[in-house]
């Protein structure tokens, strides 16, 4: 049983924002890339039954963007345990809308991150049980 | 036996004074009240006519006066009161001519000798009552022509046949520039633009076969001067002088569809603005927040990546500057294209 939390932006200043939000409330080591398609390949490499993947994923990336990564991700047969968090500084209601078509999403927050939230995640019944492990 | 009660002002101009008795008793037989003059010579009956204020509804004329008689006397009569109905007296020996005048505009003749009382009233009243039908009809045909040509907008009649042009009006002959001979002279084809015929043919035979009077569509039309122009065109068929016609009224719709055009533009530079607002402005915003709160709470990072936080601090502060410069370039962009267009161009 394995949690990994994977940072998705294209902005280095947003991942080390993320990473420092992340830190503050004590979760294991974050794994960061910049677009959608960087961390496609990453979770389909290491992909493994007894791991579940957090995503923090930004919307709009260059390569592939969020809503892209998230219709590949569908298309796969096996599909790991991913749970996502959509992270955008759209204020844009749409975007909002669109994100509930997914079920990998269970959150949608906008940016700054706020710690309050991230702390929270640690209550999450899915993610709950890979954190007490650590 | 009743008498006729409407009001009557009749000229005779007679200068046998037997028959001018004998004429003017036979109407006062079968008219109430008739108003009556009468003129024993051409000079004395122009002083009459000319007098406008009289409102005479005929004349009775006898074609040898003293002073004038024929052809001639007709023709002044007629030039003098062109509107008024003239109904010849005559002799046996003028029948002929009587019968010849009435080519000239005469609207009636009657031989004297067989004039009654009744024959006379009945001319009167039968004469009167076709020349207000008369004038009735050429009303309705002057209201048709001026709705055609003094229509402020294009109109013009082709011979579905041929496609000849057969009248166009003032106002098509000042937009399209050609003139009234030049139209006559063109088909309908003519002011189409060169890529657009074999698509009008297909539609004119569509048309010729479909008998439905009423047709509307968007078409380009080309000016004298090369200019193309987007044209809505209604039309009718009709039947005019034995040939089965259209009747066209075209609407010049080109600024309309360019400032149509303009809107949607607009509309596009407005969007990208919203979306620009809700996405990109807030990205630098988020980023510094986040930045500042690192900065206000949280110690470790200050003390050990001051140097990133202030850089990373400024250049979102220098994302956002940039961001607000191009939507304020977008939004100026709008106001040069406000001003292009004035809504009361698109009124008339």
């Amino acid at each position: 049983m394995k949690l990994e939390i994977l940072l998705v932006d294209d902005d280095p200043v947003v991942l080390y924002l993320h990473k420092a939000t992340f830190n503050k409330c004590n979760f294991p080591k974050q794994l960061f890339f910049e677009n959608g398609s960087l961390v496609l390949d990453y979770v389909l490499a290491n992909k493994d039954e007894d791991k579940v993947f957090l995503i923090l994923l930004d919307i709009n990336m260059p390569v592939m963007n969020g809503w892209e990564f998230l219709d590949e991700l569908n298309t796969i047969a096996i599909k790991p345990l991913v749970k996502v968090v959509i992270v955008t500084s759209s204020i844009d209601s749409a975007d909002k809308d669109k994100a509930k078509n997914y079920d990998q999403v269970f959150e949608f927050m906008e940016k700054p991150l706020q710690e309050k939230l991230i702390c929270n995640l640690r209550n999450n019944k899915d993610l709950a049980p890979y954190l007490i492990q650590d | 036996m009743l008498k006729d009660p409407l009001d009557y002002t009749i000229l005779i101009i007679e200068d046998n004074p037997g028959d001018l008795v004998l004429f003017q008793e036979y109407l006062k037989n079968q008219i109430a009240q008739p108003t009556i003059y009468t003129a024993t010579s051409f000079k004395e009956a122009k002083v009459i006519l000319l007098d406008t204020t009289l409102k005479i509804d005929l004349i009775f004329l006898d074609l040898s006066l003293p002073d004038k008689n024929g052809i001639d006397l007709i023709h002044e009569i007629l030039f003098l009161s062109p509107k008024i109905p003239i109904v010849v007296l005559t002799g046996y020996s003028d029948i002929q001519f009587s019968i010849q005048s009435l080519k000239l505009g005469i609207s009636d003749y009657l031989v004297k000798d067989e004039i009654t009382a009744l024959s006379l009233y009945k001319s009167l009243r039968y004469t009167i009552e076709r020349n207000k039908y008369i004038f009735q009809l050429e009303q309705s045909e002057k209201r048709y022509m001026d709705l055609f040509h003094l229509s402020p907008q294009p109109m013009w009649v082709y011979d579905l046949d041929t496609l000849y042009f057969l009248d166009v009006n003032k106002s098509a002959i000042e937009h399209y520039g050609y003139s009234y001979e030049e139209f006559l002279a063109m088909t309908i084809e003519d002011i189409r633009p060169a890529e657009d015929l074999n698509s009008f043919k297909e539609i004119i035979n569509a048309t010729k076969k479909d008998k439905s009077r009423k047709f509307r569509g968007l078409f380009k039309h080309k000016k004298k001067n090369g200019q193309i122009i987007s044209v809505e065109v209604t039309s009718n068929l009709f039947s005019h002088n034995g040939k089965t016609v259209r009747i066209i009224l075209a609407n010049d719709v080109t600024e309309r569809l360019n400032y149509v055009k303009a809107i949607v533009e607009q509309n596009e530079n407005l969007k990208e603005i919203a979306w620009v607002q809700s996405h990109k402005v807030r990205a630098p915003l988020a980023k510094m927040m986040g930045l500042i709160n690192i900065l206000q709470n949280n110690a470790e990072e200050v003390a050990n990546n001051s140097d990133f936080l202030n850089n990373a601090l400024l250049k979102s502060a220098n994302e956002l500057d940039l961001i607000i410069h191009e939507i304020s370039a977008k939004a100026s962009e709008i106001e040069i294209n406000n001003k292009k267009y004035e809504i009361g161009d698109f009124t008339g």
